[in-house]
C-alpha cells in the first residue's frame, strides 16, 4: 500500500468506517501481536484489549 | 509532489508511533490488572486456610491466631532469598509495577514475574506447613 492509499484508509477509519478500521487492524496486526506476548506466549485477551483500545481511540488521532 | 509524499510518509510514521504507545499502555494496564488479580487470589487462598473457624482450638483465641499468622508470615518472609525479598518489597511495599522493578534491578521483566510467583508460592507453602505443625 502506498502512502496516498494509507492516508485515505486512515481518514476513513477515523471518520467511523468499519471496513477501513478492519484494514488498519490487519495492517498493524504484527505490531499488535508483538505487544501481546506474555512469557513467550500470545495472550489473546491482551490482544483483544489492544484492538478494543484502537477501536475506541482512533477517532482521537489527528491527521 | 515530493513534498506531499513526504508528508504522507510522515503521517504513517506518526500513526505507527501512536499505535506503539497505545499498545504499550494497554499492555501495562493489563499486566497491572493481572498482578492485582493474582494477589487477590493468593491472599484468599491463605485466608481460607487460616481463618476457618473449625481449625481453631476455640473461637475466643481468634485474635491470637491472627498474630501468629503475622509472625509466621514474617518468619517465612525472612527466610526467602534476598532477591525474592527485594522483588516483593518493590511490588507490594513500594507499589512499583513489574516493569519498574525490572528496570531498578537491571533484569528482564520475566525474571520479576518468576521471582514474584515463586516467592508467593514459597510463602504459601511455609504458612501451610506452619498450619499443619499447629494442628
Amino acid at each position: 500500500m502506498n502512502s496516498k492509499e494509507f492516508q485515505r484508509l486512515l481518514s476513513k477509519a477515523i471518520s467511523g468506517d468499519n471496513d477501513a478500521l478492519a484494514d488498519i487492524a490487519v495492517l498493524y496486526m504484527p505490531l499488535i501481536n508483538r505487544y501481546s506476548y506474555i512469557d513467550g506466549k500470545l495472550d489473546e485477551d491482551l490482544r483483544q484489549n489492544i484492538l478494543l483500545e484502537l477501536v475506541q481511540s482512533i477517532s482521537r488521532f489527528k491527521i | 509532489m515530493y513534498g506531499k509524499s513526504t508528508e504522507r510518509d510522515e503521517l504513517r510514521a506518526r500513526f505507527t508511533k501512536w499505535m506503539q504507545v497505545l499498545a504499550y499502555r494497554t499492555r501495562r494496564k493489563y499486566l497491572a490488572a493481572c498482578v492485582n488479580r493474582a494477589d487477590k487470589i493468593s491472599l484468599e487462598d491463605v485466608s481460607e486456610e487460616f481463618l476457618s473457624v473449625d481449625d481453631l482450638p476455640t473461637v475466643s483465641v481468634a485474635e491470637e491466631d491472627f498474630e501468629f499468622e503475622g509472625e509466621a508470615l514474617a518468619k517465612a518472609f525472612a527466610r526467602l532469598p534476598e532477591k525474592k525479598k527485594q522483588v516483593l518489597i518493590m511490588l507490594f511495599v513500594q507499589q512499583m509495577d513489574s516493569e519498574e522493578a525490572a528496570r531498578e534491578l537491571g533484569c528482564d521483566v520475566h525474571n520479576i514475574y518468576k521471582h514474584h510467583s515463586l516467592a508467593l508460592k514459597q510463602l504459601r507453602e511455609a504458612l501451610q506447613g506452619g498450619a499443619l505443625n499447629e494442628q
